[in-house]
């Protein structure tokens, strides 16, 4: 018996950042099931991984500046250069996501990348608010690809609005959240197979990999549930809040169905 | 696998080795000295590494934290003058609530024990892997896993909505509640 199976604690830590190798999970997660103390255990590791690794903060520029001397990367006009291109104003990175959309809506047949849905996500709403789900609190009542979107009044954010767009055949349903200090939100469900152009760091909570990445000033979440790409966009607000939604958004669709789910394939 | 340390290429480690140092400083502009003598240790000389430039990194920023550490417990202190005070970084000042956020978290994995804060910044914020980080640390890969439980649920408590539990309350790297 290896050392960390004497001590379940330490698989926790791995199952929590998604390091855990899969033939150990099934075991794992057997014993979380009926274990309350390892399900709480598991959730403390999960909320410290999704505080830690949604962390974005990049290094100051005059600090990169210095970096770059020293390791021989300032040549002054490469470096002028990029810091240019770096530091185009986000209007323009917007309009030519919005440009890359508009090409896709109005010729062609080509599936959308994560970013060129994203776009939508952060829109305008052209629908009003869907309701509460009558049947079931948690849900509203509008679905994009069959998945009912989330009401998120218990984290705080009440629904603002919706949206439907098709690009390259694709149907983008998308809902749009508000906070009381005024933040705003999209949630947007692409159907058919994952969408492309997923780039960043993931982290792992309940057992399911959400990817984050900038898009502009604007910070993406995207994950895969039922085979089809959510995504979570938003400006002025941090990687760590969104992932805490996307979460929510797995956690209420049922934590304990993903892990039967996660035993069935491997038992 | 044996190389050379390419210079140019350490760049592209530059905001993950930032976040690293500002946990283990506490401070932002802590963090911005020891990243910048880390690189220029690093680059006095031509250097060959083994493995991951990450984990590489990850070992010099230690040890030029304990260097900085030991020469400041010689020196005189001093309270700071006002050359001394930067001016905020405008990028967060345009956020507040996220600079707010990422400095409480970084602030709070400092104040975490000497042993969990090593481990946790070097999976948790470097991004190593857990091998990589054992060979970083000079320690075994199980001690690693187990230094990184204990300070991901030190972390996890402390922003918890919920009240902390009485082990929160210890201190050193001591066992707290045990799951075997």
């Amino acid at each position: 018996m290896t050392e960390e199976r004497k001590h379940p604690e330490g698989e926790l830590t791995r199952l929590a950042d998604g390091s855990l190798p899969a033939a150990r999970q099934a075991d794992l997660l057997a014993q979380i099931e009926r274990s309350p103390e390892m399900t709480a255990a598991l959730a403390e590791q999960e909320r410290a991984v999704t505080l830690l690794r949604a962390l974005d903060e990049p290094a100051p520029a005059g600090l990169r500046a210095r970096v770059d001397e020293l390791t021989g990367v300032s040549a002054p006009r490469r470096t002028s250069r990029w810091r240019r291109i770096a530091v185009l104003p986000a209007a323009t990175a917007i309009a030519a996501a919005a440009a890359a959309v508009v090409i896709l809506v109005t010729g062609g047949t080509t599936a959308p990348t994560v970013p060129a849905a994203a776009h939508f996500a952060l829109a305008s709403s052209t629908l009003p608010a869907p309701p509460v789900d009558p049947n079931e609190s948690e849900d509203l009542t509008l679905r994009g690809a069959g998945i009912p979107f989330p009401a998120w009044a218990k984290e705080g954010w009440t629904t603002d609005g919706a949206r439907t767009d098709t690009v390259g055949g694709r149907r983008i349903t998308t809902v749009f959240y508000k906070s009381p200090s005024g933040k705003r939100i999209g949630y947007a469900i692409t159907g058919g197979t994952p969408l492309s152009g997923v780039h960043g760091s993931t982290a792992t909570r309940y057992g399911v990999t959400f990817t984050m990445q900038p898009a502009g000033d604007a910070k993406l979440i995207t994950w895969v549930r039922n085979g089809h790409t959510c995504i979570i966009a938003g400006r002025d607000v941090s990687y760590a809040t969104l992932l805490r939604l996307a979460s929510a958004d797995e956690r209420a669709e049922g934590a304990g169905a993903q892990a039967r789910v996660t035993l069935a394939r491997y038992v | 696998m044996v190389r050379r340390l390419d210079p140019q290429s350490l760049g592209q480690h530059l905001d993950a080795l930032y976040r690293a140092a500002w946990a283990l400083c506490g401070s932002r502009e802590d963090a911005d000295d020891l990243v910048q003598e880390t690189f220029a240790r690093v680059l006095a000389r031509p250097r060959v590494i083994r493995g991951d430039e990450r984990g590489y990194l990850m070992r010099a920023l230690r040890n030029t934290f304990y260097s900085r550490l030991r020469t400041s417990s010689r020196r005189p202190q001093t309270g700071p003058q006002l050359d001394d005070v930067q001016p905020p970084d405008p990028r967060s000042t345009n956020q507040p609530e996220r600079a707010v956020e990422v400095g409480e978290i970084l602030e709070a994995v400092a104040e975490l024990p000497e042993d969990f804060r090593m481990a946790l910044v070097a999976i948790d914020i470097l991004g190593l892997s857990y091998a990589e980080a054992a060979k970083a640390l000079d320690a075994r890969e199980a001690t690693i896993t187990t230094r990184l439980y204990r300070a991901r649920q030190r972390i996890a408590r402390q922003f918890s909505d919920q009240p902390a539990a009485p082990s929160d309350s210890r201190e050193g790297s001591g066992p707290e509640r045990s799951l075997a």
